[in-house]
């Protein structure tokens, strides 16, 4: 049962970095959590079979994504900001009510009869999720959403560009300051 | 064995270990950074639906894989929105902190009312 227990590895460890995101009163630690946190996910989604989107996750997130975001976090240097207060006991207390509310909302759902209680795969087929398969419908069924990502991820570029640009100090041209 | 409750319920904890962080912090960088382990954990979600969607039948089955291809497209979108999101939202906090020296959403309340 090697396959069991490397899920509950990566569950665990998924769990706990979570946690480590949130209550990490440095956001450098929450940082390296929420990479844990992917790390441990890509793991699950190899167990899945769904390798194309593992080797993406590792790629894009921890290797774009999170680097930006631990980048800015040096930019703004914060060592000494916002310890985790837990004197706001309303904010927790809804937080926390939202936590055991979906997780018994999810408990209930243990129902057998609801049908959720699958352990067979859909497909046998090894090439299910391998880079050739998801290729394969990216590039002809899906090429227009494919495409439209590209005009997303354009247009969030260029938006970013634009907020993050430092203020031109007031020019006696054109009405945009 | 691993069934598809056991991924459900991860995820359900992953996303509402996010909602919490979200609720209960105050770091503008700790809540993006929040978001992204829900969306991560929405991800999760799917990929485990994909991989263990209902069982339809040899048949039926190999006409829904042909029909709606292996679904993998829907996660590798998300995956693209939510980068672009980390990339804007980066953005709105390092222009927060020129304008108030914090990234704290307490002190970004000029909209409240």
């Amino acid at each position: 049962m090697a396959a069991t227990l490397f899920f509950w590895v990566c569950a665990v460890a998924a769990f706990f970095f979570g946690v480590g995101v949130i209550v990490a009163r440095n956001p450098m630690y929450s940082a390296l959590s929420l990479i844990g946190t992917f790390v441990a996910t890509a793991g699950l989604f190899l167990l899945l079979h769904a390798e194309f989107l593992a080797w993406i996750l590792i790629i894009v997130y921890t290797g774009a994504v999170m680097v930006l975001i631990i980048f800015v976090i040096s930019l703004l240097n914060l060592q000494r900001e916002d310890p985790v207060r837990l004197d706001t006991p309303r904010r927790w207390g809804i937080g926390l009510a939202l936590f055991f509310g979906l997780i018994f909302l999810v408990y209930l759902f243990r129902d057998p009869s609801v049908g959720f209680e699958v352990t067979v795969p859909l497909t046998d087929n090894p090439a299910w999720g391998s880079p050739t398969s998801v290729a394969r419908d990216l590039l002809t069924r899906y090429l227009i959403p494919f495409e439209l990502a590209a005009v997303l991820l354009t247009a969030a570029v260029i938006g970013a560009v634009v907020l993050a640009r430092k203020a031109e100090p007031e020019e006696k041209s054109g009405p945009e300051g | 064995m691993v069934s598809l409750n056991h991924y459900l319920l991860l995820s359900a904890v992953l996303f509402t270990l996010g909602v919490l962080g979200v609720m209960a912090r105050k770091n503008a960088l700790v809540i993006l950074m929040s978001v992204e382990l829900m969306l991560n954990a929405a991800n999760l979600a799917i990929v485990a639906f994909i991989r263990y969607a209902p069982p339809l039948g040899g048949d039926a089955g190999l006409a829904y894989l042909q029909m709606a291809g292996n679904g993998m497209v829907f996660v590798f979108l998300i995956l693209t929105v939510s980068a672009a999101e980390v990339g804007v939202g980066l953005a709105v906090v390092i222009n927060l902190f020129r304008q108030r020296e914090t990234v704290n959403i307490e002190i970004a309340n000029l909209l409240k009312g």
